[in-house]
């Protein structure tokens, strides 16, 4: 109880003196009920109609999850890679390469071989990617670094992962080759991205089939300073981590889910 | 309304005692630690703002990331060179839980309050020896072993945050299931209690062979086929509001 507050008893003098000293006690200047503090209140006494809304609907006009349509039945395999494989040089991948050949590039499964990135977008449909509009959101790099309103946005892809498609060897795929997913967003000029941290690698021998879960927690530093982000989305290649290899087998998927989770938060220290 | 205040106005020519002022400023006192919903408007939503990161917050969070580029691990040349050079972390097939990346992953962190964190983590893994034949295709995948992963808070670890395989039956040499072969990744994702005070969160692994030898050929390969993680992060998130 922050007031502290002195009865009057018998005998005390009840004058001007007396009362504002006892006024002043309960709500003087950072005093008494001026100075309440989190411990003074009762648990939950802030509920939902007290507290400000933590996430402003504004910002996400497109919600904060996107599907994949259970209406398409199969896919085109990814045969997208991020490097080249025939060659038994040590491969260098392009991170931030993306596959803008025809079709509809970088979205949905190429119709031909090459290099880079695809969005996912089951069967080529641009409207069903694997992706969400939102903002833009700035982002300021001071410390602690914030993304519009919120310290950051966490995001969380998982793709089906439904058959390897082969070309040449075995039905499960090469040595070295995998399936590599990873989650990537836009500024508000158009530029794409790739986390770079969040790139996960699946060889086929470790999944045939199954779910291929990736995260990241987007920060302000990854957008740069006053850049702005306004969309997030999944990326989906093959690739090899050495081996040499002249097919290029690719994953079919199935399903995918994309969400986005905006935090505002301090530090836990 | 919890709390009336004033009890009773003084009218005009009343007189008023130590008793009436008492009376009526105590129960005002006394309510001071027990304001409930009550006691604030609606207007409050509107009048807080939530705009400054270090003080108008809602949650707390602990997040650490670190990216390794696996590309070129496909020989056990550059897999050794990496783990010299300290670029990729090494898990020991022995069989004992063993903290991922500790001085990335693990994290200590106080919490005030306690209440529920999720705690959020994944991680690039692989096998060192990933290349035993040498034709095209080749002829051995050169697995190696089951991992399960998991949290271990306070030196426990939680049995229901942990993932992975170590059913023998469900598996066969190339056709893996669960988290196990080449090279793969996965992601934890838990939410728990956590009562107020200092903890810490590490990731762990287990690097398992389930037979005497290492599951894979020639058996004449050295049996301590040890994994390597890459690419990690963690995000260690405090709900309490």
């Amino acid at each position: 109880m922050p007031i502290d507050y002195d009865p009057l008893e018998e005998g005390d003098a009840l004058n001007a003196a007396s009362v504002n000293s006892r006024l002043t006690a309960a709500g003087g200047a950072g005093q008494g009920v001026n100075n309440l503090s989190q411990a003074d209140l009762e648990r939950r006494a802030l509920r939902q109609e007290h507290l400000p809304r933590i996430i402003t609907a504004s910002d996400f006009p497109n919600g904060l999850v996107k599907l994949a349509p259970i209406t398409v039945v199969n896919s085109s395999p990814y045969i997208n890679t991020l490097n080249t494989l025939a060659t038994g040089a040590v491969p260098v991948p392009g991170y931030q390469t993306f596959d803008l050949g025809a079709p509809n590039g970088p979205y949905g499964p190429p119709a031909a071989a090459a290099t880079g990135w695809r969005i996912i977008a089951d069967s080529n449909i641009t409207a069903n990617a694997a992706e969400i509009t939102f903002g833009p959101l700035t982002a300021l790099t001071a410390s602690p670094g914030s993304i519009g309103n919120y310290r950051g946005i966490l995001i969380r892809l998982g793709v089906s992962l439904m058959e390897i498609g082969h070309t040449g060897h075995g039905p499960w795929g090469e040595e070295g080759i995998a399936v590599v997913v990873g989650i990537g967003w836009e500024d508000q000029l158009g530029n794409r991205s790739v986390i770079e941290r969040s790139v996960r690698w699946f060889n086929y021998h470790s999944t045939v089939k199954g779910s291929l879960d990736v995260f990241t927690f987007i920060k302000a530093e990854d957008i740069g300073n006053t850049n702005q982000i306004n969309k997030i989305f999944g990326v989906i290649s093959s690739a090899s981590w050495g081996a040499t290899s002249v097919n290029y087998d690719s994953p079919v998927i199935r399903y995918y889910n994309i969400d986005i989770i905006p935090i505002r938060a301090g530090s836990l220290e | 309304m919890a709390l009336k205040f004033p009890r009773r106005r003084v009218r005009n020519s009343e007189t008023h005692n130590i008793q009436d002022m008492n009376d009526a400023i105590l129960p005002a006192v006394e309510e001071m630690g027990r304001l409930n919903e009550h006691n604030f408007s609606d207007d409050m939503q509107a009048q807080l703002t939530l705009t400054n990161m270090s003080t108008d917050v809602a949650f707390n969070i602990i997040q650490e990331g670190y990216f390794v580029d696996v590309s070129d691990k496909g020989t056990e040349a550059n897999v050794d060179a990496a783990w010299t050079a300290g670029t990729l972390f090494r898990l020991p097939q022995d069989g004992r839980w063993t903290p991922i990346w500790p001085e990335k992953l693990t994290k200590t962190f106080s919490s005030r309050d306690g209440g529920m964190f999720r705690l959020v983590s994944g991680a690039q893994w692989g096998s060192e020896r990933i290349v035993v034949g040498v034709a095209t295709p080749m002829t051995h995948p050169g697995i190696s072993s089951y991992i399960r992963l998991g949290f271990r808070v306070d030196g426990s670890i939680i049995p229901d945050s942990i993932i992975g395989d170590q059913d023998y039956a469900s598996s066969h040499k190339i056709m893996e299931k669960g988290l196990c072969g080449q090279i793969g990744s996965f992601l934890a994702d838990f939410t728990m209690y956590l009562h107020p005070g200092s903890h810490t969160v590490e990731v762990v692994a287990q690097n398992v062979f389930l037979k005497d030898s290492a599951r894979r050929t020639p058996t004449t390969d050295a049996p301590a086929v040890d994994l390597y993680f890459g690419s990690a992060e963690i995000l260690i998130w405090e709900m309490h509001r």
